[in-house]
């Protein structure tokens, strides 16, 4: 079958048949609402709140606006009243202020008068010290006059009179001497401590110059023997200008060769730095005996 | 009598109920019919002919001429056959002996038996459809109604109604062409 003859068919369907007395009850229960009103009759028919719902929301949100403005302007003209106080208030604070700075600068007057009074006080008690050792200088001359004549005593009684040796008259230049050396000997000891740590950086030689040991030695202080009174080393630029009291003998020298062979040494205590990082104390007696030349360096001979 | 059901139903809303019972004489049948095909018995049939027309009353006010009285009617009508379907729930494609008995009685469009025969399966094939696709056939083939029409009532694009025309038909085709149908 085909569709143009199921169309057909479907077209074709039968009639219905309505009931009789359906039409009539149709017709009995018609119930036709009120005449269509106008436009402004059906405005009007509506709720009241709903009418008026539009305006109300304007007159609220507008009523809504007025008051955050009115707020807004009460907290602004609040603002600018505190401003203005405030600004009344500053203009008393510059009297304060040059009061404060007056303030002050008298108490730093106080504390400067304080501290000068207490330089006065010490001042006073050095000067009380300073007279009472003014009056015991005649007793130490006649002390020193004592000493003197006693030493010339033993020496005549010991029968060693020596007119070139200088009498040693001062235990304290003696002790300093002793100090001295030791410092030296310290020095030494630091610098052998340097080289080495240098040495081993380096392949196990030793440094040509002490300038290249700025690394490994904390200060160049050490590069001036406590007795060298002519030189004053505070600084690496003085190292490098040659002001160093001590005097490199093997410059360059390898941790392998003799132990002995003398690294660094003092010319005024004959102190010896081996490259085995010892500090031999000698003399120069001792250096005339014991210090050879050996392929161009110093080695102690023990 | 003559009036167009448009210039009745504007009587009508003017509260003119004689305008509004000659609406009922050209319309009554028809929405009577859709009914009792869709329902499948005249008291469900009168039941919901009766809503519909008490719903077209309550909303003749709204009703703007911008489709045919026709339709307009047919689509409320639609919407009460969906309501009460929607309650009811009938068991879809139950056998309905009415198409049997109507097709044979009085005088027929069909020539010889044998196609009468074949209309009637036809018609209870079409009972058979999908939901929407039955109701596209009541409207366009059993109701009278355009395509266009259909839409409007059910709501739905024309394209949509002639896709499901078109599935209705095949669906018809391929089932009446079952041994069924091929022995009668």
């Amino acid at each position: 079958m085909n569709d143009e003859k199921l169309e057909e068919i479907l077209r074709k369907s039968p009639r219905v048949i309505v009931p009789p007395g359906v039409l009539d009850h149709l017709q009995s229960q018609i119930c036709l609402p009120s005449a269509a009103p106008s436009r402004a009759d059906s405005f009007d028919a509506r709720p009241w709140l709903r009418r008026w719902l539009p305006a109300l929301s304007f007159a609220a949100f507008f009523v809504t606006c007025l008051v955050a403005i009115g707020i807004q302007v009460s907290i602004l003209s609040e603002l600018k009243r505190q401003n203005e106080a405030l600004r009344i208030s500053t203009q008393g604070i510059s009297p304060l202020r040059a009061a404060n700075e007056e303030y002050k600068r008298l108490q730093a007057q106080g504390q400067e008068l304080e501290r000068l009074r207490k330089d006065y006080s010490d001042l006073k008690r050095l000067r009380a010290e300073v007279g009472q050792l003014r009056g015991q200088l005649p007793e130490v001359e006649k002390l020193r006059a004592d000493n003197q004549r006693l030493t010339t005593e033993i020496a005549a009684r010991s029968g060693k009179s020596d007119p070139g040796e200088k009498p040693n008259d001062d235990f304290f230049a003696e002790a300093q001497a002793k100090a001295e050396r030791i410092q030296c000997v310290n020095n030494l000891k630091q610098i052998g401590l340097a080289g080495r740590i240098w040495a081993g950086d380096n392949n196990d030689r030793f440094p040509l110059d002490f300038l290249s040991m700025t690394n490994e030695l904390n200060t160049p202080v050490i590069l001036k023997c406590p007795a060298d009174k002519a030189r004053s080393v505070t600084n690496w630029a003085e190292v490098a200008a040659g002001n160093v009291s001590y005097q490199m003998d093997a410059p360059g020298s390898s941790e392998a060769e003799n132990p002995d062979t003398v690294f660094v040494e003092c010319p005024i205590h004959h102190n010896l730095l081996l490259i085995d990082g010892s500090v031999q104390q000698t003399s120069l007696e001792f250096l005339s005996t014991h210090l050879k030349v050996v392929n161009g360096r110093k080695v102690l001979v023990r | 009598m003559n009036d167009a059901p448009e210039e009745l139903c504007d009587r009508a809303k003017a509260g003119d109920r004689a305008a509004a019972s000659e609406l009922l004489v050209l319309f009554h049948k028809r929405v009577f019919a859709f009914f009792r095909r869709l329902c499948r018995n005249h008291e469900d049939a009168e039941d919901l002919t009766q809503k519909t027309f008490s719903k077209a009353w309550a909303s003749l006010p709204s009703y703007n001429g911008r489709s045919s009285f026709s339709t307009w009617i047919h689509g409320i009508g639609y919407h009460v056959y969906v309501d009460w379907r929607r309650k009811k729930n009938p068991v879809e494609g139950k056998a309905d002996e009415w198409w049997e008995t109507c097709v044979g009685e009085g005088p027929s469009p069909f020539e010889d038996a044998a196609e009468r025969e074949l209309a009637s399966q036809v018609y209870a094939l079409v009972e058979q459809l999908e939901q929407g696709s039955r109701e596209v056939v009541h409207l366009h083939y059993y109701q009278g109604l355009s395509i266009q029409e259909t839409a409007d009532v059910l709501n739905i694009a024309t394209s949509t109604v002639k896709y499901r025309l078109r599935g209705a038909l095949g669906d018809l085709r391929s089932k009446s062409a079952e041994p069924k149908l091929r022995a009668s």
